[in-house]
């Protein structure tokens, strides 16, 4: 009886279903107390470890959709939605930690640990004027960009807002809609550098960003 | 007064103009090799220019990050951020390396630059096409130079970039065009070793009894993930607010930390007088021997045009002509064989300079120097054929 005990006291229970996916101990096998033994997932409850630059973290909330690219199928986009934020930060890399899981539950099984790239869509600003990112410039210490007025040009110190991933910065304070910016320029501007207007700099080029 | 230049060029016209375009495509080639030179120059210069920083902070004791390579820790940027004076600090890593796309590749000066603010010291300064950088990860800018378009992926070690925007005249000082990248990737594609090297490294560990001890669960992981992170950058550039010295700063910085700083004075000798400085000699020793070789060759064509002459200046001579005017007919044609020979080399180096793989600076100065040289070298170079026409003897019209 006391044997018989003894020896279930040694026996591992798994606590769920699940596929074991490493074995760290062989039959024989000296472990100490703490050891892992078996290494165990349930592949229903895949996620994945985001790592968000904390100045990039703003505006995060469960239930934020996103989007996954798996590096194995990086022509595929998932769907998903961001389940947690991790109440630790990273200190040491500087970032936010947020669990992201599948809307779909992922067949075949994807490997733990292989790379993603996610992008979680942040709910909607109120309407700004936006202005591309190329324009932005820094003179004398000062964010701002370079206005068309009078046929000159112009330095107008502008206050920035939000910036997404087409590049386009809304503009907070500085300008109004409807001004005249310079983009692209072949050399680097000055108030007193001349100019020509043109379509596009490079031929070929369609003035868009490119899709992401 | 008729003038006796002009008739012996309209004598035997086609010979005066060939040897003026030959001469010209000489006078040509030694103007863009000091094109070559002032390109190479200029190139240093952008590299600078571009980062649009007003100090670099590298590791102690070293010139780097451009002409030495220079490793400190990408937390440093916070600690000289906070001296008073700096407005801006950002850390940024540089690498040449080949970078692949499609199944060509491209050498460029792979920049890694921070992404968490606009226009940070680092960046682009201006773009023609496209768009910043956005994303913390696998998003490149290019230098249309790298023969790059917006929409095309790259590879960069392991991982595949699309470019988002094309810059004009970013290059490093060897004229290598500069592709950026973001600080995270770029610290990665820098450090890291390739897979192989990484297993074997692995694999190292897991052998060695002091790091993988029966008993020690953990350990062996722990050393593992220590291997394989690099927490540095190559250095850091700071802008300065208005106003302030940047002695001063440099002085702070460097006092209480064991740090490196450059401002763009010491940056611009250690790249044009060290990083540069051979290549530099070496182009322009050939521009002076180029310089020699022209002005000897100036002198040598304008003394066989007036050997070829000889018979004639003597019946000039003989019908009384004065030397002043025999002279001064060999020194037109010489100035005018230079201005052809001017004008020719400065209309071929200026449209087979945009063809150079490397930039190649044209100033207008230096054309200027240029015509100088040859009007100089020009007359110079009549002075023997003058010579040689005074002697001939009147006699040898009928005689010879």
């Amino acid at each position: 009886m006391g044997l018989s005990i003894q020896k279930s006291n040694l026996s591992l229970i798994a606590p769920v279903d699940g596929l074991v996916v490493a074995r760290d101990a062989e039959h024989g096998s000296t472990v100490v107390a703490g050891q892992a033994v078996i290494e165990l997932i349930d592949p229903q409850q895949l996620w994945i470890n985001t790592r968000i630059a904390q100045n990039q973290a703003q505006g995060l909330t469960a239930g934020l959709p996103a989007l996954i690219q798996l590096r194995s199928r990086s022509t595929h986009t998932l769907q998903g939605q961001l389940g947690r934020i991790e109440p630790k930060a990273d200190s040491v890399t500087e970032e936010t930690q947020v669990k992201v899981s599948f809307t779909q539950p992922k067949t075949p099984l994807t490997p733990v640990g292989e790379l993603a790239c996610v992008t979680i869509a942040l709910p909607s600003l109120p309407v700004a004027p936006v202005i591309p990112n190329a324009s932005i410039h820094t003179v004398n210490g000062q964010t701002g960009v370079w206005q068309i007025k009078n046929a000159a040009l112009e330095f107008t110190p502008i206050t920035l807002g939000a910036m997404n991933l087409a590049g386009e910065v809304q503009v907070t304070s500085g300008l109004t809609a409807g001004s005249r910016i310079v983009v692209y320029s072949e050399r680097v501007l000055a108030a007193n550098t001349r100019f020509i207007v043109v379509d596009s700099l490079i031929k070929n080029a369609s003035g868009d960003a490119p899709r992401d | 007064m008729i003038s006796l230049a002009g008739r012996d060029i309209l004598h035997s016209w086609g010979k005066f103009v060939f040897t003026g375009f030959g001469l010209g495509l000489l006078i040509g080639v030694t103007l863009t090799m000091a094109g070559v030179y002032r390109g190479m120059i200029d190139d240093a210069q952008v590299l600078l220019d571009n980062s649009g920083a007003d100090l670099w902070v590298v590791q102690q004791d070293t010139q780097g990050p451009y002409a030495e390579s220079s490793s400190i820790y990408d937390d440093i940027w916070r600690r000289v951020a906070s001296y008073p004076g700096v407005a801006q600090a950002a850390s940024v890593t540089y690498f040449t390396m080949q970078v692949r796309h499609g199944t060509r590749d491209v050498r460029a000066l792979v920049t890694g630059i921070v992404t968490s603010e606009l226009d940070a010291p680092g960046w682009p300064r201006f773009l023609i096409a496209g768009r910043q950088i956005t994303k913390d990860h696998y998003e490149a800018v290019a230098d249309v130079a790298s023969g790059l378009q917006l929409g095309c992926v790259i590879q960069i070690r392991r991982n595949r970039y699309t470019v988002v925007g094309l810059t004009r005249r970013m290059v490093s000082s060897g004229g290598d065009p500069m592709i950026f990248i973001p600080l995270k990737d770029a610290q990665e594609a820098q450090f890291l070793k390739d897979n192989d090297a990484i297993i074997e490294q692995r694999h190292r560990t897991e052998a060695s009894p002091v790091y993988n001890r029966p008993g020690v669960p953990g350990l062996l992981n722990a050393v593992i993930s220590t291997q394989s992170t690099n927490p540095t950058v190559n250095a850091v550039l700071l802008r300065i607010k208005p106003g302030f010295n940047s002695h001063a700063i440099t002085e702070q910085i460097q006092r209480w930390n064991r740090l490196q700083v450059f401002d763009r004075a010491g940056m611009e000798a250690i790249l044009t007088g060290k990083l540069i400085a051979t290549s530099a000699k070496q182009i322009g020793m050939f521009l002076v021997i180029l310089a020699i070789v022209s002005a000897a060759i100036v002198a040598f064509i304008m003394y066989t045009l007036t050997l070829g002459k000889i018979r004639e200046i003597a019946v000039l001579k003989l019908i009384g002509t004065r030397n002043r005017r025999i002279a001064s007919m060999i020194l037109q044609q010489a100035i005018g064989l230079g201005l052809i020979g001017f004008a020719v080399g400065k209309i071929s180096s200026t449209l087979w300079a945009p063809i150079f793989p490397k930039y190649i600076l044209l100033t207008p100065m230096d054309a200027l120097y240029g015509l100088i040289a040859v009007m100089m070298i020009c007359a110079l170079a009549s002075v023997l054929a003058i010579r040689a026409a005074l002697r001939v003897d009147p006699a040898e019209a009928i005689g010879g």
